[in-house]
């Protein structure tokens, strides 16, 4: 509702989607880009494209905070992506507590989360911390490999095996 | 199912492509619909695990720097009267209840969202202003949590008006509003009382000869308001006014 009132350009209906969300997106921008300017940057770019793409959002693809997320998760990683990009590799490690969360029965509610918890379970622990490190804190294979002292193309492989048995555990149950 | 476009989505969404392999397959999305279908997938399949991050309040001067970008001034509002603006933040305080309901997040997540300063510049319509007469409303709250109060001040009536919109007393206690002007003492305006009807209270004299850096703050005080004169015991709300005609 409030997305389809910012599309059409209500500007209080976006100040409300801002407030409602943008604690979210702040947190979810900060620990991938690990730096609180940057993250400011990326979460201002966030909701310009917001404002600017809100018409193109559609209730049948997700929910609406999913779509939001997604907006800012891209442009974060494309931030740390970048070729000029030095990341700060002070506070990289420990980083598995959102799994943690997730395995809390008392934090669960959506079917989806309950599926996705069952699925990265039956990763081996490693490569779950591969993907959820990768996912919610934005780490390269590169990263990854120095976490676990592996080679650069062991974590490809553990990764690619890792997604393997995700779409086929999400997909088919 | 194509498991290399799986792979290749999948690793884009968890974000771990390269940099030129990640803008390679961006470029892609742009042209092909299994591959964007693949990623929408795979975002939705993830999604949980990104409303789990712990949440963080950005600066409050961000909004005003996306506003204005977007071609409104920072404090633009509609011209409303003041008992439309009470309705008003209720409303808005409902519909972020109603959206986070909807987002699917677990519970504590609904709290955490509504954390956000609440700024809002009303012009108030009724009655016409005497000649020289200025008001000003401030929208009282703590950090990170909806409107406790709304002040109206109107140096025309020599009034100011308390409305309470969410305001908690904690029990065997008072609440009592303070008004600081610039770097002065804290000046009691009276006790709170909670209820529908504005509450009216004198303004200070010194407010009438002109309303320069204006604070107002609640303050929680043993029942009936502070014994000092001062404030004694801890500032729960605060908010500053704005010019409104």
């Amino acid at each position: 509702m409030l997305l389809e009132a910012t599309a059409r350009g209500e500007h209080s209906a976006f100040r409300d989607l801002y407030d409602a969300t943008s604690s979210k997106l702040f947190g979810v921008v900060l620990r991938i880009v690990r730096d609180r300017a940057l993250a400011e940057d990326v979460l201002q770019e966030t909701y310009l494209k917001v404002w600017q793409k809100a018409d193109v959002f559609s209730p049948a693809a997700g929910a609406p905070l999913t779509w939001l997320c997604t907006i800012a998760r891209n442009r974060a990683i494309d931030r740390v992506r970048a070729s000029d990009y030095t990341r700060r590799t002070t506070g990289l490690d420990g980083s598995n507590d959102v799994f943690a969360t997730l395995a809390d029965p008392a934090q669960t509610d959506p079917v989806m989360l309950e599926t996705l918890r069952l699925c990265l379970s039956r990763l081996e622990s490693e490569a779950r911390e591969c993907v959820v490190l990768a996912y919610c804190s934005g780490f390269s294979r590169e990263e990854l490999a120095e976490r676990f002292a592996r080679p650069v193309g062991t974590i490809k492989t553990v990764l690619h095996r890792s997604l393997k048995l995700l779409f086929g555990c999400l997909e088919n149950g | 199912m194509n498991e290399e476009l799986e792979q290749l989505a999948g690793e884009y969404v968890i974000g771990t492509l390269p940099g030129a392999e990640r803008q390679a397959f961006a470029a892609r999305l742009g042209t092909d619909a299994d591959a964007r279908d693949a990623v929408q997938r795979w975002e939705r399949r993830l999604a949980p695990l990104a409303a789990l991050v712990p949440e963080s309040t950005p600066p409050a001067t961000l909004w005003a720097a996306i506003s204005s970008r977007v071609g409104q001034p920072a404090a633009g509002g509609t011209v409303v009267s003041f008992d439309q603006a009470v309705e008003e933040l209720r409303d808005r305080y409902r519909r972020r209840l109603a959206f986070w309901r909807r987002a699917t997040i677990g519970s504590g997540a609904i709290a955490a969202g509504l954390a956000g300063l609440l700024v809002i510049n009303l012009s108030l319509l009724r009655p016409p202003p005497a000649p020289a007469a200025a008001r000003y409303v401030a929208v009282v709250n703590s950090t990170g949590e909806e409107p406790a109060l709304i002040v109206e001040a109107d140096t025309g009536t020599g009034q100011i008006r308390v409305r309470s919109v969410t305001a908690a007393i904690p029990s065997g206690k008072s609440l009592e509003l303070w008004h600081i002007e610039g770097s002065s003492a804290p000046r009691s305006m009276g006790v709170i009382q909670t209820g529908d009807q504005p509450q009216v209270m004198p303004m200070p004299v010194s407010f009438q000869q002109g309303a320069g850096q204006n604070l107002f703050a609640v303050s929680v005080e043993p029942t009936g308001g502070s014994p000092t004169g001062a404030p004694t015991g801890p500032v729960v709300y605060k908010g500053t006014l704005i010019r409104t005609e």
